[in-house]
């Protein structure tokens, strides 16, 4: 799965043809996939018995997915302007969760504008996320628990700052 | 002279009464600390405090569920949950005193509470299941499933306390109402416990020991304890 969505992005970024919206829910469902990743080392991790093999495949996972980062965010695909809602579809929003979970849609990109106005600071946090995903692979391939679950906080951190910075809080 | 003396005797004064037992005024105001507590601690993403917040709130509502079938006169749904018709014939009364009116949860309010008790246990037991970002910071039971459930479940774990936020309106809007129309402040008895109340107003009312009370909120915890604890 994540050999494909990497092929996947990766195309997406370099033809053209595809529509800033394909860009955009690709995107989405990198995400994810990596947030799945994520989980399952977590998982492992709290069960007092982790399987060292299911880290090490998901650590491999996210640093696969950290390899394109940077091109998920080609020109373009900016998310699309809110579209102005009635105050009742505003309040019946409120009311309706997961839908957006089931489908990745581009509406829903809580990515910031600051991605594409501020390069340097975005490359700076994304390598420093690159590091951290390197490094968790290293540690992954140890038996030692404690300095895997040490590093996994570090890439966890290192997720937190670019989302603080460019990522909204809700969309 | 007899008229009236048969209608001062029909019409006793109002006197103080023990309306609210000691275990339904500790969980009311327990929970309205808690349920702030929890909305704080999601709103900043303290998920440690979250986490505790969540499973006192779901011990309360097991106790409350509990009191309300052996606890005292005004706490059991058998009380103050009302059929249709009676709900509502007290619509009716909403803009002027009611003298009638008996004592405890009114038939309307009877069914916010109820409405409010249900989606607080259902609000907790999706909080076992939900995930932060990561599936990293997370309730006790979210390693049973997906990724993409966990997201969902915590999705509705978001609307369940929307809702729940239109329900404690419409109960603070309603004891407001009560204290500016009906010059009834319902507020003071949920503190002190005591309410002037007309013996017809009063019926019978009965307490149960407080001990009773302490007990079954200790095995509501316990049970809980080892719900998150164990699986």
């Amino acid at each position: 799965v994540a050999a494909f969505g990497l092929a996947l992005m990766t195309h997406t970024s370099s033809t053209a043809q595809v529509s800033s919206k394909q860009v955009i829910e690709n995107r989405i469902a990198a995400f994810r996939d990596m947030g799945s990743a994520f989980k399952n080392i977590a998982d492992e991790l709290n069960s007092g018995e982790a399987n060292l093999e299911e880290v090490k495949s998901a650590a491999k996972v996210v640093q696969n997915y950290s390899v394109g980062l940077p091109t998920w965010f080609p020109p373009g695909s900016e998310p699309p302007p809110e579209i102005p809602r009635t105050w009742s579809e505003w309040f019946a929003s409120w009311f309706s969760s997961g839908e957006e979970y089931q489908v990745p849609r581009a509406e829903n990109s809580r990515a910031k504008l600051d991605i594409w106005q501020k390069p340097a600071e975005f490359e700076a946090v994304y390598q420093h996320f690159k590091r951290e995903a390197d490094a968790m692979v290293v540690a992954s391939q140890t038996s030692d628990t404690a300095a895997i679950t040490a590093q996994f906080r570090k890439l966890e951190q290192s997720c937190s700052v670019c989302h603080k910075s460019f990522r909204a809080d809700e969309r | 002279m007899l008229a009236r003396d048969s209608l001062t005797r029909t019409e006793e004064p109002p006197k103080p009464t023990r309306l609210w037992d000691v275990p339904v005024r500790l969980f009311h105001w327990l929970l309205v600390a808690l349920f702030g507590l929890s909305w704080a601690t999601a709103e900043y993403g303290l998920i440690e405090i979250h986490r505790l917040s969540g499973y006192s709130i779901l011990t309360l509502v097991l106790f409350r569920i509990y009191w309300a079938f052996a606890g005292s006169t005004t706490a059991r749904f058998k009380h103050f949950l009302r059929g249709p018709k009676t709900v509502i014939a007290h619509m009716s009364t909403i803009f002027h005193r009611d003298e009638d009116a008996s004592a405890g949860h009114n038939p309307l309010g009877g069914w916010n509470v109820v409405a409010m008790l249900l989606l607080l246990l259902v609000q907790t037991g999706l909080g076992l299941f939900a995930i932060d970002d990561f599936g990293i910071e997370s309730g006790p039971f979210a390693h049973y499933i997906s990724f993409e459930t966990a997201k969902q479940v915590t999705a509705l774990h978001e609307t369940v306390f929307n809702i729940l936020l239109v329900l404690i309106a419409l109960h603070v809007v309603a004891v407001l109402g009560h204290l500016a129309i009906k010059r009834e402040n319902l507020i003071m008895p949920m503190i002190t416990g005591n309410k002037a109340l007309t013996p017809k107003q009063a019926g019978s009312l009965t307490l149960r020991p407080l001990w009773q009370g302490v007990i079954a909120a200790a095995v509501c915890a316990a049970f809980v304890a080892v719900l998150v604890n164990v699986l």
